[in-house]
């Protein structure tokens, strides 16, 4: 036999995945069904608990539809940036050393292999243009720019974040790919990471380096003519505002707006 | 042939072509594509049973699927959901109930659902008197 305040503690113990905003009502609304649950069936104890169990299901779902689990969460923060690409760097490195092929485990010092990725890194240098804008976007009027250690803070961000990439590009073609075609595994996941690397870039805050959230689309190529039109982002911190525009012209570009 | 008019603004300040459409409001939405078990708790509630609980009862579905499923119309806008107001008999009829009824936009989703599903009606018939 179940006492009713077993039912009520299950449900107690489900609200604490609905997020405190939403839980008061959330709560009010399974007490009340349960309670006409258990007047209509009062000897169903069984189905009762049942019923009481969807709960769990219904704040889980709550629960998934307030929390944000885009990838974008691992890359939003520069630690967070730093710690996933590491990471992977790490895994790649640790894979190729241990996992692969004992006669190839490690890479002895082979001149020529070492030429041969300097070479593909260079070649991937080469071919980004082709790929995407090189331009790191125009963040700043030379009057608002940022302090010198902010500064100093962003290039470092990004030059661990290159090596960073390199190393990923560079041991996982190694490891995961065949070796008649690692030089070009390499030079593609050169490029293509380079290419992220200069996207993620525009899309972070000049000060704190932190990944811009999407605020709002304004105008659409097709109702403008001659004007800006592209995506508006903020920095979560209040940093300021990124204008972004979907074709840039001479007249139009990226620019970031300070909010101090 | 739903549209209205076109309207053509030549804005000569901001060199700026503007092209304003605008449609007739009485054209029909896009049709949302419901689920099975989605179209049989939104007959249900068309058809009178407006409670979470008296839903499970008509549709035969478990509370894990019908709370969320409720919840997931509302936020697309299907059905929206009401606090019963307190009156003088709330002590004998137990704590209010929340209860959900159908909107526009959701009669239309059903309507496009009997085509999809031809037994629905029968499968949850109206319920006499309005509120189960």
């Amino acid at each position: 036999m179940i006492h009713s305040h077993v039912l009520e503690l299950v449900l107690r113990c489900a609200s604490r995945l609905v997020p405190s905003a939403r839980r008061t009502e959330w709560l009010a609304e399974w007490e009340s069904e349960l309670w006409h649950a258990m007047r209509s069936r009062p000897r169903g104890r069984l189905e009762t608990l049942c019923f009481t169990l969807g709960a769990f299901n219904d704040a889980r779902w709550v629960w998934s539809q307030s929390t944000n689990l885009s990838p974008d969460l691992w890359l939003r923060s520069p630690r967070a940036c730093l710690i996933f690409l590491s990471t992977l760097a790490a895994l790649c490195v640790v894979s190729f050393i241990y996992a692969g092929n004992p006669a190839q485990a490690v890479p002895g010092p082979n001149q020529r292999n070492g030429l041969g990725i300097v070479f593909q890194i260079v070649c991937a240098l080469l071919i980004l243009p082709a790929v995407t804008t090189v331009s790191v976007g125009r963040t700043f009027e030379v009057s608002q720019s940022p302090a010198r250690k902010a500064r100093i803070r962003r290039r470092a961000f990004t030059s661990v974040r290159f090596v960073l990439v390199v190393v990923i590009a560079c041991f996982g073609a190694l490891e995961f790919t065949p070796s008649p075609i690692r030089p070009v595994a390499i030079l593609a996941g050169c490029v293509l990471g380079f290419r992220w690397l200069l996207q993620d870039h525009r899309l972070r805050c000049p000060i704190c380096s932190r990944r811009l959230i999407r605020l709002a689309r304004v105008g659409s190529a097709s109702h403008t003519f001659l004007d800006n039109y592209g995506t508006e982002l903020c920095c979560d911190k209040g940093h300021g505002i990124m204008c972004q525009p979907d074709a840039v012209t001479n007249y139009t570009a990226q620019r970031w707006s300070d909010s101090a | 042939m739903f549209c209205r008019y076109v309207e053509f603004y030549l804005l000569r300040s901001r060199c700026q072509v503007e092209f304003y459409i605008v449609y007739n409001p009485d054209m029909p939405k896009a049709e949302v594509k419901l689920t099975h078990t989605s179209a049989m708790i939104l007959q249900a509630i068309r058809a009178g049973v407006v409670y979470g609980y008296t839903i499970m009862d008509a549709t035969g579905f478990p509370s894990g699927t019908v709370y969320p499923a409720l919840r997931r119309m509302e936020n697309e806008g299907l059905i929206r959901s009401q606090w019963e107001k307190p009156s003088a008999t709330d002590e004998l009829q137990g704590p209010l109930r929340k209860f959900y009824k159908v909107t526009a936009e959701g009669k239309l989703a059903l309507a496009a659902s009997y085509k999809r599903y031809p037994l629905l009606a029968k499968l949850v018939p109206d319920t006499p008197g309005g509120r189960a």
